[in-house]
């Protein structure tokens, strides 16, 4: 990308398979719900311009298939990503355990310069089905959020559209400043610049 | 479900017109509008003909539908009296027992897969109540259950898209079937009358049996769509190399412009692909026309190897406005396929089928022009039509990459900071620094190189010198980018285990494996000592002229050939030192398979060894290597010669001068590499 455009988010959605992930993106960038989704194949894109902090930014949102687990996609797929956004269904004790195993192995495939400090959010997402049929407490899931370096927490709920607006907002807020952590330290490293240099020296070491 | 009346004039439509499966399968592909057999006659009977029982005269498939129908009877015994609730044994055996044979167990893990498969087969086609009614939804649920707990399926389990396959099956057979009376199956056994035939296949009794027969015939070749690959391992998945063949090899013959656009873009070919072929285009086209597209492809190619240009005749359908289109809109396009309005979608099989006879860009522009009235501009027909790559990239073989040069590795000061930089980065960094400095001087090459009209497909026989020397230069970069590779990786681990020592506190151990880490890294001819690899590393004495260096085995197998090298600091007396070179194995770094592929040679000719681009006159290419300048550049040709020509005296001869002479790559190759820059 020409650095004279304006800033392109890649933000990827991950989570088991129903947890919300197209309902989420759908209500977000098109403010619709709708009840039967189909399941997602491979992988899904929408795009969205955001105003984060007065600077006009395009989110490139990827919705991916639950069920995919990074097998298809590629490394070349995560690669490049400025931030990673985790859901589960809080209705859905084992779509809340899975969390961890999506983070890390994002992490391997994206492989970002700074895994410690590559912008992570988690979404619990169908906060509208009944309170009877909720398995995970906010206060668990705020603990797990805590303890993998104080990533943002939302509750949300696709269907009714609560905190949705909220969630994507910290979403592209993060994702640009991990985005400009990366062009700043990208700048330094060009290796054909470096290895001009040394190329009149003639020697390498 | 059709009356019995209309069944009859339908199958009569079929048997009475057309005598043979062939003309059948014209009929098809002439699209007769009206006419057509799979509208006016029976789309279940025909796609039965096709896939399942290529016998024409049923009397002779009928036997074999009745073994089909009792085979998933068994299985539904088999697999599904467990969770609908029949017996579970024994009564005194504990539930909890985690015990392979308790059939609790199974019980459990029954439930789960169901409970997966009922949350796609739920939310499959929204838009169509048919597939809302719960019985329909049972019986979509058993088949993908049946399938996946027997010897069909069992290796794959359920997969994401499977249900959206089986679901089209279902539709079609159960709009084909009639309500047989009961009292009809005494008469089943003597078989002798049309009207009895036409009965017993439609026989809406059997509908999810008769399914379950059709889509375990489309899945034996669907199968490996769906494949998730080596286990823990991303990217090797079979879909994902059959993408990279549709861009890289068959879009790129037909429509080179167009494929190295969507590779400058970084498009992923595998993003949208994935989904066109796991569902055999289900999403793509609305639903009455996708049953058109399944009809042509069935009737042309039950292996269903078709698929592949069917995507490639797609993208060529909406190659102007991909051409004009950047990222967002050119995955846009991809990932909402934009029907096309005044042609049915069953012409892509058309086209797909003129592709696989003309794959050529002269085929390409024949099918672009057929649509769009408009012929790619001169400037891309006049350049050299790419090849179809019938070779892999070796170098991309097992991780993609991107070719982006702005988030590279940069020497760095201390080992702390080496730690740091290099321990996240050491493979795919480096890799990436490989195939610019490749990439780089491929396309210089080609920039040199003044358009000529050629063949579409150049055979390694009638191309020009100039090619020759272009596929040579080509070959070697590529073999260069394998060795590195293994380098790369042959660093990580000595620094894994640097890291290893470290943290057992043996500093001094591990301090030697980090500082010649470094100093592979900082100075690329540097031979890595792999001895290193070792967990206990024998002592050198630090400042003596380490002979290590030299005498170690060098990176890759015994059979390796060597190469003559100088190091920077021998430059200077003008002594050539024969030194080691990394080269991989044969063929070790051409992971990826395209086992899907039906090109035979295909595979073989990309297993090749391959010495290093370092090894030959063409070293030059890697340019921005001091030490390779040094010896590329600041030589003279007969020096050149002369060290290649102790380097094979230098030990067992194992540098194959033939190597470079047969190691023939289509120039494909170079187009590709162009296109992200």
């Amino acid at each position: 990308m020409p650095a004279i455009k304006k800033p392109m988010l890649k933000v990827i959605i991950l989570g088991d398979s129903g947890v919300g992930k197209t309902s989420l993106m759908n209500q977000y960038v098109n403010k619709k719900f709708s009840a039967s989704y189909k399941a997602t194949i491979g992988a899904d894109f929408l795009t969205k311009e955001v105003l984060v902090d007065d600077r006009l930014v395009t989110m490139q949102l990827w919705d991916t298939a639950g069920q995919e687990r990074f097998q298809s996609l590629g490394v070349a797929f995560y690669r490049g990503a400025d931030c990673c956004v985790l859901v589960y269904d809080v209705n859905n004790a084992k779509s809340f355990d899975t969390l961890d195993s999506w983070r890390d192995e994002f992490l391997i495939q994206a492989s970002p310069r700074d895994p410690d400090s590559f912008p992570f959010v988690v979404l619990g997402n169908k906060i509208d089905v009944e309170e009877g049929k909720r398995q995970i407490s906010q206060k668990r899931a705020m603990t797990f959020c805590q303890a993998k370096g104080g990533i943002p927490y939302f509750e949300t709920s696709a269907k009714e559209a609560i905190n949705v607006e909220q969630a994507f907002e910290v979403i592209a807020r993060n994702a640009l400043a991990q985005e400009e952590s990366e062009e700043f330290s990208g700048d330094f490293q060009d290796p054909i610049n470096i290895h001009l240099e040394n190329e009149s020296s003639g020697c390498g070491c | 479900m059709l009356s019995l009346n209309d069944a009859r004039l339908r199958w009569n439509q079929i048997f009475d017109n057309f005598s043979s499966a062939s003309s059948l399968k014209q009929a098809i592909s002439e699209q007769l509008g009206a006419e057509d057999p799979c509208v006016a006659g029976l789309r279940s009977v025909c796609w039965k003909l096709f896939i399942l029982y290529p016998s024409y005269t049923p009397q002779l498939w009928v036997p074999e539908l009745r073994v089909h129908r009792s085979t998933y009877e068994a299985l539904c015994t088999e697999h599904l009296t467990l969770i609908r609730g029949g017996t579970l044994g024994a009564p005194d055996i504990d539930p909890l027992a985690e015990d392979e044979g308790n059939p609790w167990e199974q019980y459990r893990l029954d439930v789960e897969l169901r409970a997966e498969i009922m949350q796609d087969v739920e939310r499959c086609m929204p838009d169509i109540e048919f597939f809302r009614q719960p019985t329909i939804q049972t019986k979509l649920c058993d088949l993908l259950m049946v399938y996946c707990k027997s010897a069909d399926g069992k290796s794959l389990g359920y997969r994401q898209g499977l249900h959206e396959l089986a679901a089209v099956l279902l539709w079609v057979v159960w709009n084909d079937a009639v309500e047989v009376k009961p009292p009809e199956e005494e008469k089943l056994e003597t078989l002798d009358e049309k009207e009895d035939l036409m009965e017993v296949v439609l026989d809406g009794r059997f509908v999810e049996n008769d399914t379950w027969a059709l889509f375990c015939a489309v899945m034996k070749h669907a199968k490996e769509w769906y494949d998730a690959g080596p286990e823990g391992q991303s990217g090797c998945a079979p879909i994902v190399a059959k993408s990279k063949y549709i861009h890289e090899a068959l879009l790129m013959a037909t429509d080179p412009e167009l494929a190295m656009h969507l590779k400058a873009l970084d498009v992923l070919p595998q993003v949208f692909l994935i989904r066109w072929i796991r569902l055999l285009f289900s999403r793509e086209f609305p639903f009455e026309d996708l049953l058109k597209v399944w009809d042509a492809l069935f009737a042309e190619d039950t292996d269903l190897h078709l698929v592949d240009l069917v995507c490639v005749a797609m993208l060529l359908r909406i190659r102007w406005q991909l051409l004009e289109a950047d990222y967002s809109t050119a995955l846009t396009l991809v990932l909402r396929y934009p029907s096309p309005l005044d042609t049915p979608p069953a012409t892509f099989v058309e086209d797909a089928i003129y592709l696989r006879d003309n794959l050529s860009s002269e085929g390409g522009n024949v099918i672009i022009q057929k649509y769009s009235k408009r012929t790619p501009s001169v400037a891309s027909s006049n350049s050299r039509p790419t090849p179809p790559s019938r070779r892999r990239f070796a170098g991309r073989s097992t991780q993609q990459r991107t070719l982006s040069p702005s988030k590279s590795w940069t020497p760095a000061s201390g080992i702390e900071s080496i730690v740091q930089d290099v321990a996240k980065n050491v493979l795919s960094q480096s890799q990436r620094w490989g195939v610019n400095r490749a990439v780089r001087g491929a396309v210089e090459v080609r920039r040199s190189l003044a358009p000529s009209p050629g063949p579409p497909i150049p055979h390694p026989k009638n191309i020009s010198s100039e090619e020759q020397e272009l596929v040579k230069q080509n070959a070697k970069l590529i073999k260069r980018i394998a060795a590195d590779e293994e380098r790369q990786r042959t660093l990580a681990r000595i620094l894994e285990l640097g890291m290893q020592a470290v943290e057992n506190g043996n500093h001094a151990e591990g301090t030697r494996r980090l500082s010649h880490v470094k100093e592979c890294l900082l100075d690329l001819t540097k031979v890595v000592n792999r001895s290193l690899l070792q967990q206990h590393v024998p002592v050198s004495l630090p400042g003596s002229p380490s002979p290590p260096l030299l005498s170690s085995p060098p990176i890759g197998t015994d059979d390796q050939g060597i190469s003559a090298t100088r190091t920077p600091n021998n430059a200077a007396s003008g002594r050539p030192v024969i030194k080691k070179v990394a080269i991989s194995p044969p063929g070790s770094f051409v992971k990826a398979s395209f086992k899907n592929n039906s090109d035979p040679d295909f595979l073989s000719r990309t297993e090749r060894p391959r010495t290093t681009l370092a090894q030959s006159s063409f070293a030059w290419m890697l340019g921005d290597d001091p030490a390779e300048k040094i010896k590329s550049s600041f030589v003279p040709k007969d020096k050149q010669g002369k060290r290649t020509g102790e380097a094979a005296k230098g030990k067992d001869g194992s540098m194959k001068a033939n190597d470079i002479e047969d190691d023939v790559v289509d120039l494909g190759e170079l187009g590709k590499m162009k296109g992200p820059l």
